[in-house]
């Protein structure tokens, strides 16, 4: 067996739950980790792996959608809900709070492993995005200062003599930036690095275009 | 300067100082120079007052012990005079010595009119003294005036008996002999009161003083005797002149006035002035009574140095016994002018500070009845208010000015609802001459009616009439503090009852909860096993269907499906064990009360579903024998789905209606709400119209309704909705 590249985390209170659901999702090849409360899941150390929450509400330390309200700010993988008695209301709670689904026992295999799996899915595109953003962000920081100022330019489409007249620099210097920058942050033209920049929410300076460009 | 509106009262021994307050009464005092605290009265700062106040009453005491002459000590002023006069005495006395035997014109009245003289000096000293002895109750100034009363009775007698001045030879039948014996007792007699009262002096302070009773007696005593023995005297005097001594040889010319009477005179005389001289104690009574001894004296040695009647000794010799007679009685008029002003003076101070005491306890009471709301007053025996205090015209609201009310006027301050009862509990305590404690109410009042408690006694008066002494208290704020007390205990009360009831209203509520709660209960249970079921046989054909099928771990999910069947039919089987074994606890229940009583518990929840709750509730339902508890949940579930089935159509009322047919009792519960589609299968466990529901409700009503014997169904409203029906047996049938 090779590394996962997944994982998922069953929450439930009642072991035959736990050992059936653990038995259910091993079966379709999911790698699964069951835990009785939910203190003993976050004492677990969780790998950087698009995973997915099959969490109980009804547990015995905290109520589940509770949990759910505390996580709310953090970048915590999808949770799929599943109780043994639940009603409009709380399923309604759970899903405006960012829950994946609602699932109310006994509930059938297609149902948990369709939604088990288009959370880990979910998850992998956040867990992508959170990595590129990261990268991109390492990438910004290894600008200089003069380099930082002279890409909003270039972004907000200044030819160089305007952006170098801008900051008061000679046109080759800043041409000298503006290959830096676009190499720097891997953008393959100015086009790639607009986009970047959309991402990284750089501020772009409302700068005024000087007459003459409109020839 | 004004009436003061307060006095001080200036206590010093230095006479001046008062003096300058009180020119008027502390002259007379300071002028007799006693010794003594004097008083003066004077506008002054009111901060002096209790300074002195002291040493007022100190004064005040010995004001009230009997200071007269005779206890006196005699001023260094009257000592001077004592001096200058016996001075004048003896210088008159030497002067005249060498012209004793010059004769001078025969003046027959002179005696008659120094024996009158002497009389009416000796009587008025006499008086004084008598009047003194009343007040001192002194023996020894009873002594002395009683020397004085026989001197003057004495001095009487002589001038009337006295040859030529009413008859030729004397009144009374006189003889030669009558008149020098009458002189001898007349100059020995006072003389010897002297020697006995300087003697008795001594013993002045060892004996008691007469009693008060007897003053009267001895007074009256003193006067009898004496009267009696000068008449005595004059009698044998007159009567046996011829066998007496002669005292003096010749009538007309010759002094020989023998000597044993001379010299009894003498020596009578000389003793008074030497134990008058040598007593201790000196008053100035004993002072003047010296200065009598000694021209006393000075006249018996003139008497011997008379040659013949009308020659100067024979004229000096009653000048001395005259001028010898004065110093007393002008002494004894001081001292009873004196006395005079000091008893005004203390008259004066006692009525002012009895009027300050007076005063002052006056504001002190009003205080203490202002305070205590309490006032006072007293009825005479004809049942007028004589005093009515100032707090009694607050409390009645009466003005002090108009002065006490009458009884109908206070009977007319008196709720007119209470006086008849108030004025017959008087009429009866005054027949009975009992006393009488009453409450009254009085309106009229700006700030409410005032409360008022009276309490009086009876006294008899000086004359014996009955009369009586009382109080009225205003108790208006206790009255109402009591209330107060009162009302809060009953709030208190009715808070408690209040809490009572809402815990019921708590534990009936839970009761009703539980239903949901057990079923809710239930689904949990069965469902956890159900899961595992279910989770295992899809995991196990999962394993069977891959490639290769994975028998191994295929055969480990199949014994966990059955292990975990077999939990959920354990779940089941003891569910039911549970329902089985709750027996019905039948009581004897009005199932009208219940159905109220369902009805205010779900008031909220009928009302938050804007549904109108209607009860029809039949008059000839009889009590029934069954689980109140039960029959409750039973009422609640089914107008609770009639709610919720009505929720959408507000406005339509829901009706629990109670009958009794034949030998059931029924309760139907008519909703209008959207209606059953399969009424058969609602009682089924699990059927459920309902999004949540868990089909449990109406399958436990049935067992509930069965285990009472009796019958459940539902049918369809000839209109919207349905009815659901529930029939008791109401022959109580106790088994389950």
């Amino acid at each position: 067996m090779t590394a996962p590249d997944h994982i998922v985390y069953v929450v439930d209170d009642d072991p035959r739950v736990r050992e059936a659901l653990t038995e259910l999702l091993s079966s379709a090849s999911f790698n699964a980790v069951a835990f009785g409360s939910v203190a003993e899941y976050l004492m677990q150390c969780r790998p950087e792996l698009p995973g997915c929450l099959v969490l109980d509400v009804h547990m015995p330390d905290i109520n589940g959608l509770d949990f759910q309200k505390q996580l709310a700010a953090t970048d915590h993988i999808p949770i799929v809900f599943i109780t043994g008695h639940g009603d409009i209301p709380m399923s309604v709670r759970a899903i405006k709070a960012g829950a994946l689904d609602f699932l109310t026992k006994p509930f059938g295999d297609e149902v948990l492993l369709q939604a088990v799996e288009v959370a880990i899915e979910q998850d992998r595109k956040a867990l992508q995005k959170r990595t590129d953003l990261a990268q991109l962000r390492a990438r910004y920081a290894s600008l200089t200062r003069r380099e930082r100022d002279v890409l909003p330019l270039i972004v907000a489409g200044l030819l160089n003599k305007q952006a170098a007249a801008e900051l008061g620099i000679s046109e080759i210097t800043l041409q000298i930036h503006r290959s830096n920058v676009l190499r720097k942050m891997a953008a393959g033209s100015v086009a790639e690095l607009v986009r970047l920049a959309a991402r990284l929410d750089v501020a772009i300076p409302p700068v005024q275009r000087r007459g003459g460009v409109r020839r | 300067m004004t009436a003061p509106d307060h006095i001080v009262y200036v206590v010093d021994d230095d006479p001046r100082v008062p003096e300058a307050h009180m020119p008027d009464i502390t002259d007379s005092i300071s002028k007799s120079s006693w010794r003594r605290p004097v008083f003066g009265v004077a506008g002054k700062s009111k901060a002096d007052e209790a300074v002195t106040e002291s040493k007022v009453s100190q004064a005040i005491s010995e004001i009230q012990q009997p200071s007269l002459v005779s206890f006196l000590p005699p001023s260094p002023t009257l000592r001077r005079a004592a001096l200058a006069v016996s001075a004048f005495l003896l210088v008159a006395f030497v002067i005249i010595i060498p012209f004793a035997e010059v004769m001078l014109p025969r003046l027959s009245i002179y005696i008659p009119l120094v024996a009158t003289v002497m009389f009416l000096n000796d009587l008025i000293t006499a008086s004084l003294l008598l009047v003194q002895f009343s007040i001192a109750r002194s023996r020894t100034l009873l002594l002395l005036a009683n020397g004085y009363l026989f001197t003057a009775l004495i001095a009487a007698v002589y001038g009337l008996v006295w040859p030529g001045a009413f008859h030729p030879t004397g009144l009374f039948g006189a003889g030669p002999a009558t008149s020098p014996w009458l002189y001898l007792v007349w100059h020995a007699g006072l003389p010897t009161s002297v020697i006995v009262y300087a003697l008795l002096k001594s013993k002045e302070y060892e004996t008691p003083p007469v009693t008060r009773d007897s003053v009267p007696t001895f007074i009256f005593a003193s006067i009898t005797c004496n009267i009696l023995i000068v008449c005595g005297l004059t009698w044998f005097v007159t009567r046996f002149h011829d066998v007496l001594p002669i005292l003096v040889t010749s009538v007309d010319r010759a002094s020989a006035f023998s000597t044993f009477g001379t010299g009894a005179i003498l020596i009578v005389s000389i003793g008074a002035l030497v134990l008058q001289w040598r007593g201790r104690r000196r008053s100035v009574l004993d002072l003047s009574l010296s200065v009598v001894a000694l021209a006393w004296l000075l006249g018996s040695i003139m008497l011997t140095a008379i040659g013949a009647r009308y020659d100067v000794a024979w004229y000096a010799t009653p000048g001395f016994l005259v001028v010898s007679a004065i110093p007393v009685l002008l002494v004894l008029l001081s001292e009873s002018l004196m006395l005079h002003a000091q008893f005004d003076l203390n008259l004066l101070l006692e009525n002012k500070r009895a009027e300050e005491q007076l005063r002052r306890s006056r504001a002190y009471l009003a205080e203490a009845q202002k305070v205590s709301h309490t006032g006072s007053w007293a009825w005479n025996n004809a049942r007028e208010i004589v005093y009515w205090s100032e707090e009694c015209f607050r409390i009645h609201g009466r003005d002090p000015a108009q002065g006490p009310p009458s009884l109908e006027q206070v009977l007319a301050d008196i709720d007119p609802a209470e006086v008849p009862g108030i004025a017959a509990s008087l009429e009866k305590a005054m027949r009975e001459g009992r006393g009488w404690e009453l409450e009254y109410r009085m309106i009229n009042f700006a700030d409410g009616p005032r409360t008022v408690r009276t309490i009086a006694h009876p006294v008899l008066d000086a004359s014996g009439r009955v009369e009586y002494i009382g109080t009225v208290a205003d108790i208006t704020e206790q009255k109402r503090a009591e209330q107060e007390l009162r009302t809060s205990e009953l709030e208190r009360a009715r808070a408690e009852q209040a809490l009572r009831d809402a815990r019921e209203k708590l534990a009936q509520a839970s009761k009703i909860a539980s239903l949901a709660e057990l079923s809710a209960s239930i689904a949990h249970e069965v469902n956890q096993p159900l899961q595992a079921i279910v989770a295992n046989g899809h995991a196990g054909l999962r394993w069977l269907d891959a490639t290769p099928p994975n028998i191994e771990k295929a055969i480990r999910t199949a014994e966990r499906v059955v292990r975990d069947g077999n939990a959920a039919a354990e779940i089941v089987s003891r569910i039911r064990a549970l329902f089985k074994h709750a027996a019905p606890a039948k009581v004897d229940l009005d199932i009208n009360k219940l159905i109220l009583q369902v009805r205010t518990l779900m008031a909220d929840e009928i009302q938050g579903n804007g549904v109108s709750l209607e009860t029809e509730l039949g008059e000839d339902v009889p009590t029934i024998r069954a689980d109140a508890v039960q029959i409750q949940q039973v009422i609640v579930n089914l107008v609770r789905n009639a709610t919720e089935a009505m929720a959408g159509a507000p406005r339509k009322p829901l009706l629990i209606r109670s009958r009794r047919s034949g030998g059931h009792l029924v309760v139907d519960v008519r909703d209008q709400g959207t209606g059953l589609v399969d009424p058969e299968k609602i009682f089924e466990p699990f059927v459920s119209t309902k999004e949540t529901g868990m089909g449990m409700g109406l399958t436990i009503c049935r067992s509930i309704i069965e285990a009472h014997g009796g019958d459940i169904r539902v049918v369809h409203n000839e209109g919207p909705g349905v009815t659901f029906s529930f029939s008791l047996p109401l022959e109580a049938s106790d088994a389950t």
